[in-house]
């Protein structure tokens, strides 16, 4: 009886045609909404990714890669003195302000980086990364570059009254608060950086060959008593503070629950009218000996067939979507990671189900002597 | 009946007659008297307020929902007035009905179909869709739909209140030829007096009882099992 399902359904071209249609904009906007809101969410740690550290030491206190409760110098030899701990560097990162050359000011996302290794240097796009050891020498990121007015290599502009001379531009994505990052050497970072008394912000680590990252993340905290995280974990902190205090996720959250609202509603009626205007074609198929078992899964079949439709439709235009809107360097946050296309459909196939009982109830409790009545 | 108190309906009111096999029994009367509740208790459709309803030995008064519905599926065929021909479906599609919900394979059901059309004369229409056959040619694929399980009591309400005269007998006619078989009995509720010489017993009914039931002059009776 599956193929007389598909058939009744699919023949019935105006009302598949507003199922499907409908299901595929509940689709788009679901997978859209959704992934702007995981662009959103994920940029807040692109401060955190850029880096590549697999280890980040910081204050206990600290709640995101954005705020800033400096460490004590001296937590640099703690942190390497702890056994299994590879290596450990200093990293400043700070808001700064850049003032320039056409007079105006810019908050820039200011990464200073170990004067030795330079851990953290990202992969360049123009110019010379290495030349970051001359003196005033910056690197900067080519996302929001257009706010320190595209500068290129050799440009200048100043922090904290102390020239920054471009040596290059670097391939980095852009972040949730917009800044244009700026990388130099963490001696020239502490000039750029307004003075406080502490301005070593994170210690950045590796664990020894062969021991796994928990183990060493939790040596240093219980060796320091500083807080110790493997990247992921700091990324989903940072994230996870955003989540808590913005008003991202319920806003966002809204509109999510007004589209599944309205995709229910819409789909709901029009699979009611459907067992309405099939009424008396329900009534001849219960007359002729089929169970009510029977017709709930043909509804059900009918529901799946249009919920994998609509869905694989408006997933690809959301996917399109994506492609023309999204990417790392588009100012539109758009990320679609697998568990957003998971519970995108999840959600799409829950309203053709929770739609399809509405019919189911009208034709499981449908007298077959309806087809009796002229 | 139907309502309670006040708005109590007696649609059958002490009923009490019997079917032959290899007999077509019209069951005629006004609007109302209740010939289709009868038709509809008969086939199990409707459940009789009390009283006996056998049905070739069964008590069918004494089966729950499913058991209906399982008796209705394999022992029962049904001609509506209005076709009830799935319009998205095609002729053969339409008659591989009753087969598709035995469970029978699609493909195996829809070529036993043809076989059921080409015995009312549809067997070139078998990929037509219902809106593209006449109200007989409907009918006819109805008639088909309702052979094709071989059922031994087939309940026709008013098969040809949509046809025209000439289509009305024609249709009748093609039905006692090809449905009517020593092992089968017919049910016609109608009032449509054209048809009436096609009938082996006539039941009359009026307010819900039923006056007389005589032999149809006309038509010899068949038969040796009873519905009742």
């Amino acid at each position: 009886m599956w193929k007389i399902a598909i058939k009744m359904l699919v023949g019935d071209r105006s009302k598949y045609f507003t199922l499907v249609s409908s299901l595929i904009v509940v689709s788009f906007l679901f997978l859209q909404q959704g992934s702007i809101f995981c662009g959103l969410i994920l940029r807040t740690a692109r401060p955190v990714e850029v880096v590549g550290a697999p280890i980040w030491v910081s204050d206990p206190q600290l709640r995101s890669v954005d705020e800033s409760k400096p460490l004590l110098d001296t937590d640099l030899q703690r942190v390497r003195s702890v056994p299994g701990v590879k290596w450990a560097v200093p990293l400043l990162l700070q808001l700064v302000s850049a003032h320039l050359p056409d007079g105006n000011y810019q908050t820039v996302r200011l990464y200073g980086l170990d004067n030795d290794t330079f851990f953290g240097r990202p992969k360049m796009v123009s110019g010379n990364g290495r030349l970051l050891t001359q003196d005033q020498a910056v690197i900067i990121g080519r996302a929001e570059s257009e706010k320190l007015n595209n500068p290129k290599p050799g440009q200048v502009f100043e922090m904290n009254d102390n020239q920054a001379r471009v040596v290059g531009i670097a391939d980095v994505p852009r972040d949730f608060f917009s800044y244009p990052f700026v990388y130099a050497s963490y001696d020239r970072a502490l000039q750029y950086a307004p003075q406080q008394r502490k301005q070593l912000n994170f210690v950045l680590a590796a664990p020894a060959d062969g021991l796994p990252l928990t183990e060493v993340t939790r040596r240093i905290r219980e060796a320091t008593g500083l807080a110790a995280y493997s990247e992921q974990e700091f990324r989903w902190l940072t994230m996870g503070y955003y989540l808590k205090n913005t008003g991202i996720p319920i806003s966002i959250g809204i509109s999510l629950l007004m589209v599944f609202l309205v995709g229910m509603s819409i789909v709901g009626q029009t699979f009611y009218q459907f067992a309405l205007q099939n009424e008396r074609y329900f009534g001849a198929l219960k007359a002729m000996g089929t169970s009510g078992a029977t017709l709930t899964k043909m509804i059900l079949l009918q529901a799946l067939l249009v919920g994998l439709v609509g869905y694989g439709a408006g997933a690809g235009l959301g996917g399109i979507f994506g492609l023309i809107a999204g990417g790392q360097d588009s100012k539109i946050a758009f990320a679609t990671p697998w568990p957003m296309v998971v519970i995108s459909f999840v959600a799409v196939i829950a309203i053709c189900l929770l739609s399809a009982l509405i019919s189911i109830r009208k034709v499981v409790k449908l007298e077959p002597a309806v087809v009796f009545r002229g | 009946m139907f309502g309670v108190g006040t708005t109590e309906v007696h649609a059958l009111d002490n009923v009490d007659f019997n079917v032959h096999t290899g007999e077509l029994l019209l069951l005629v009367g006004p609007s109302g008297c209740g010939k289709t509740t009868l038709l509809s208790v008969l086939a199990g459709i409707l459940d009789a307020t009390s009283g006996e309803v056998d049905v070739f030995g069964t008590r069918i008064d004494q089966l729950d929902q499913q058991e209906k519905t399982a008796f209705r599926r394999d022992n029962v065929g049904f001609i509506f007035q209005q076709y009830n021909l799935l319009p998205t479906l095609t002729a053969a599609e339409n008659v591989a009905i009753p087969l598709l919900i035995h469970r029978v394979d699609f493909d195996e059901a829809v070529e036993k179909a043809r076989v059921y059309l080409d015995r009312v004369g549809m067997a070139d229409r078998a990929e037509f869709l219902p809106s593209q056959l006449s109200g007989g040619q409907q009918q006819r694929v109805a008639i088909a739909r309702a052979l094709i399980t071989e059922p031994r009591l087939i309940v026709c309400d008013e098969p040809t209140a949509a046809l025209d005269g000439d289509t009305g007998k024609m249709i009748l006619e093609m039905f006692r030829s090809t449905a009517l078989t020593g092992d089968r009995a017919i049910v016609v509720v109608t009032h449509d007096s054209r048809i009436f010489p096609y009938g082996d017993r006539i039941a009359e009914m009026l307010d819900g009882r039923i006056l007389s039931i005589h032999e149809n002059e006309l038509a010899p009776a068949h038969g040796k099992e009873k519905v009742q």
